[in-house]
């Protein structure tokens, strides 16, 4: 665990929406490389820590290191600028429109004089390597993303997060919606990308499925930060009992 | 193991997809094949006074500024907004330009400038409800209220009876100047068309168009600016419109507050395949719709029919259209 | 909406949004009031019992209208075609009544008939065409008018035959009878919407149209329903309107009487409805309407242009609609 290296790092961050304060005072690390999963019950305050993160939404008080560095988020054009990229629960895909569109959505790659056109050639091309890169199984992307399968989605939502230039990727809830067999091709997509040196950011709530691909879990109750166990150490039942409020020691 | 399925339950579940095809199919050329079909029988049934270049021309000729006003309402649909002030803005805008270069007689540049700033404003005003988080029917609904009050009120300050009269050249002569025996609203009306493709198939902003109007949550969530998408899209299609009404008011030699023949940009988009709630449709296809709306109002004035009865035709047109809609949608979602 | 999507939720502080709040839900009681007296000062033979009455006739004309309406935007359902169901009613009531010679009471079971398979018609096409009623409502407006202009021939048609007038506009201890109509219609819609299932259904449909159906109310009958009582209301209005103008009012409806749908959806949601379902105040709802009923007049005894009328009217309802947006937003 010594040998980690902290990517990003919250410090005392806080959050109310009118009389519900949702995040409360949260200091939490995130190891390079590794999984760190984010876990609790509902209502505990995970969403509203990662939309926080991910610049969908600003502290009332606290602040972020970012590779070391004092910084602020702002706005969701600020964390990509970070390296930091959600893979929102709904995906935020446009089903009528094709895979390559919705990877580049909102960050398209243009040519010619004020990067008015797009360069369709370029954005296929690298929807190629991306999908490549992350093992996806899409014969097509120039597929509508309506027709595309659950573990198909999750992977053109990650190849998104990866073409903003995603290091950190945060992944709220990928296998909630999905049935056995996209849930483990989600699962393997994951230890792709940790493979390839990327920092994921799990929102779970299946502990079974935390424990067999984190590293670290994290763990929220009412809004704070209960702690941080190393996958190694740590037993379901101490993390369950952590999920239900219990400190431990 | 893959379950054994009984022949005949296997054979009603081909033949419901080979349904689905075939309904898929027409929903997707039906309209290429609806005007072909019209076309036959218009030429059917008036063959001496339908196959005539006149005849065409005067299609291509109605087709024009609705056609123009079609290529910035498609996009406008796509883009997720409804635009339900199109005749009172394109009216508007054609006694504003009456009024300044008829009866004031300023230059022709002036009485330009000073529509389009008053589309815009219009635009703009559409813009800013829509921003406040009022759908863009209500927002547009009461702005073409608004327009159709300041288009009477022109009429009232002018102190004309119902209209404005447009007889002053060079206006006259541009609305029907012609190129090579070809009226000019005619190519102006591919070239809109044109920059319209481009807009929508070539450039990042038009790819945020489809996005935005696909589904607006995401494109917000990939930093996506909606609310100045939507100003842009509105403010061109005001600007288009009123443009197209003075286009139409120099044809017809005087403006007036309804602009006949915009009304149908709805119809035409829904009958190429647009769809009602955004985010997709091709604007090439638009144009078919429009030349089958328009052929059907030529065709049905060589045929006599009366008014009303062609009123009742085109009204059941847009319910025929908003059903395929509504038919488009289902098929897509199952 | 979009745009603030991304900055999280503004929160008006608790007091200011109280008296935001009891603005909104007041004000027009103050402005209605404020109106008036001005145009007391101001308006050429505002105040004189004639215009008063007129007022009143006006406004109860209007309000049939905007009761129907109501209901139709409590179940969620926002209907455009209140033009094409005037049209098609008050052509329906001069061709029976003058050319067809039929008795009163038929003409009027006639014209309501007209009203109803009207709004049968748009609960077809929104139920079983499964499309949102604003845009179905527009399109059959079109299909409505079109066929009044068929039946008319496009004519007015002047009504010289006796007996339709006098009958329908008595005055009833000295209050015309139209006003003891809209009363009656207010009457009968808030005793269905407070005290049956059937009105419990209506709020729950326009409410969550989705839970409602999960919850086994019969929303599409429930929507049929709406739509066929904001068209029969209508309808009831074209009757009065016909009757008392002794001609089919097919032409210039909108600017002479205000009766239509414009005036109904700015009063309904000056009311305080949304049109993203919830709850009003139906009294507030009158007040809106004689408020706009009381503006239109105003203006046109001030001899201000038509032209300015219709402005006013048109920013009438974008400041309805923002109103109800910013009350949405703060409740």
């Amino acid at each position: 665990m010594a040998s980690d290296e902290v990517i990003l790092e919250t410090t005392e961050v806080d959050k109310s929406f009118g009389a519900v304060h949702a995040v409360r005072s949260v200091s939490w690390k995130v190891y390079r490389g590794r999984v760190n999963a984010l876990v609790g019950d509902n209502g505990a305050g995970k969403s509203t820590l990662i939309k926080l993160i991910s610049g969908a939404l600003q502290p009332n008080s606290g602040g972020f290191r970012v590779h070391g560095e004092e910084t602020r988020i702002g706005g969701p054009a600020g964390a990509f600028n970070l390296g930091i990229a959600a893979v929102y629960q709904d995906l935020a895909l446009v089903e009528n429109r094709d895979v390559v569109m919705n990877m580049f959505l909102g960050s398209e790659l243009t040519r010619g004089p004020g990067a008015i056109f797009l360069d369709h050639k370029g954005m296929l091309q690298q929807a190629h390597n991306v999908l490549d890169d992350i093992h996806a199984r899409i014969p097509n992307v120039r597929e509508m993303v309506r027709n595309l399968s659950g573990g198909q989605r999750q992977a053109v939502a990650v190849g998104r997060a990866l073409i903003r230039g995603g290091e950190i990727i945060i992944m709220d809830e990928p296998t909630a919606a999905l049935g056995v067999e996209q849930t483990q091709e989600v699962l393997q997509l994951i230890d792709t990308l940790r493979g390839q040196g990327k920092t994921i950011i799990l929102i779970s709530h299946n502990i079974q499925q935390v424990f067999e691909i984190a590293d670290y879990i994290s763990v929220m109750f009412h809004g704070e930060m209960l702690g941080t166990r190393s996958r190694d150490e740590a037993t379901e039942a101490e993390v369950v009992a952590m999920i239900m409020g219990k400190r431990s020691p | 193991m893959p379950i054994q399925q009984p022949e005949s339950q296997l054979a009603t579940s081909i033949r419901s997809i080979q349904r689905k095809q075939v309904v898929q199919f027409l929903l997707d050329n039906g309209l290429f094949i609806a005007f072909v079909l019209e076309v036959t029988l218009f030429a059917i049934a008036v063959p001496e006074m339908f196959l005539r270049s006149r005849t065409i021309e005067a299609i291509l000729r109605l087709s024009g500024p609705a056609g123009i006003v079609l290529a910035s309402y498609t996009i406008t649909l796509i883009s997720g907004q409804i635009d339900l002030s199109t005749a009172q803005v394109g009216g508007m805008a054609s006694l504003m330009f009456a009024a300044v270069f008829q009866l004031l007689e300023w230059p022709l540049g002036v009485a330009l400038a000073l529509t389009v700033v008053l589309t815009i404003a219009v635009g703009l005003l559409s813009s800013y409800l829509i921003q406040q988080g009022i759908p863009s029917f209500v927002s547009t609904l009461a702005v073409g209220v608004v327009s159709g009050g300041i288009g009477f009120l022109i009429i009232n300050l002018a102190k004309q009876p119902g209209m404005i009269r447009l007889v002053r050249p060079p206006l006259r002569d541009i609305a029907n100047f012609e190129v090579a025996g070809v009226p000019f609203v005619i190519p102006l009306m591919f070239v809109a068309y044109a920059i319209g493709w481009v807009v929508l198939n070539q450039t990042k902003f038009g790819a945020h168009i489809y996005a935005l109007g696909g589904n607006p949550a995401a494109a917000a969530l990939n930093g996506i600016n909606a609310v100045r998408i939507a100003r842009i899209v509105l403010v061109t299609n005001a600007v288009i419109t009123g443009m197209a009404g003075i286009l139409i008011a120099g044809r017809q030699l005087a403006a007036q507050p309804g602009v006949e023949g915009l009304g149908q940009s709805l119809t035409a988009a829904l009958f190429a395949g647009v769809a009602l709630s955004g985010g997709s449709g091709k604007i090439e296809r638009t144009l078919i719709g429009l030349l089958f709306l328009s052929t059907l109002t030529i065709g049905l004035g060589i045929l006599n029919v009366s008014a009303p009865m062609r009123q009742l035709i085109n009204g059941l047109a847009f319910v025929f259209a908003i059903l395929l809609d509504s038919i488009r949608q289902q098929m897509a979602t199952r | 909406m979009l745009g603030r999507l991304m900055q999280g939720e503004r929160i008006i502080s608790g007091r200011r949004r109280d008296h935001l709040l009891f603005l909104m839900d007041n004000g027009i009681y103050v402005v209605t009031v404020v109106l008036f007296i001005i145009f007391v000062f101001f308006a050429p033979f505002f105040f004189t019992q004639r215009n008063l009455v007129n007022i009143l006739i006006s406004a109860s004309l209007a309000g049939i209208v905007t009761a129907g309406y109501t209901v139709a935007i409590l179940a969620g359902q926002i209907d455009t075609s209140t033009q094409g169901v005037l049209a098609v009613a008050t052509v329906t009531t001069a061709l029976l009544f003058e050319e067809a010679g039929f008795s009163l009471p038929l003409t009027v079971i006639f014209a309501l008939a007209a009203g109803i398979a009207a709004g049968l018609f748009n609960g077809l096409i929104v139920v079983n065409g499964k499309i949102v009623a604003f845009v179905a409502t527009l399109a059959t407006q079109g299909v409505m008018i079109a066929i009044a202009l068929f039946l008319s021939g496009g004519q007015t048609i002047t009504i010289a035959r006796e007996g339709l007038q006098e009958t329908v506009f008595i005055r009833v201890f000295g209050i015309p009878s139209s006003v003891w109509i809209m009363f009656l219609c207010y009457i009968v819609g808030w005793v269905m919407l407070t005290q049956t299932k059937l009105g419990a259904h209506i709020y729950a449909t326009g409410a969550d149209y989705r839970a409602a159906l999960l919850s086994g109310v019969p929303v599409d009958r429930v929507i049929r329903v709406a739509l066929v009582i904001s068209a029969l209301t209508a309808a009831l209005t074209a009757i009065l309107v016909t009757a008392r103008a002794k001609q089919s009012a097919l032409f210039g409806l909108a600017i002479a009487g205000s009766v239509d749908f414009v005036t109904a959806l700015t009063a309904v949601l000056l009311g305080g409805f949304s049109l993203f379902g919830g709850v009003g105040r139906i009294e507030r709802n009158l007040v809106a309407v004689l408020f706009l009923t009381i503006l239109g007049n105003g203006l046109q005894l001030m001899d201000v242009p038509t032209g300015i009328i219709l402005v006013v009217r048109g920013f009438a309802l974008v400041f309805a609609v923002i109103l109800s947006v910013l009350r949405a937003r703060m409740s």
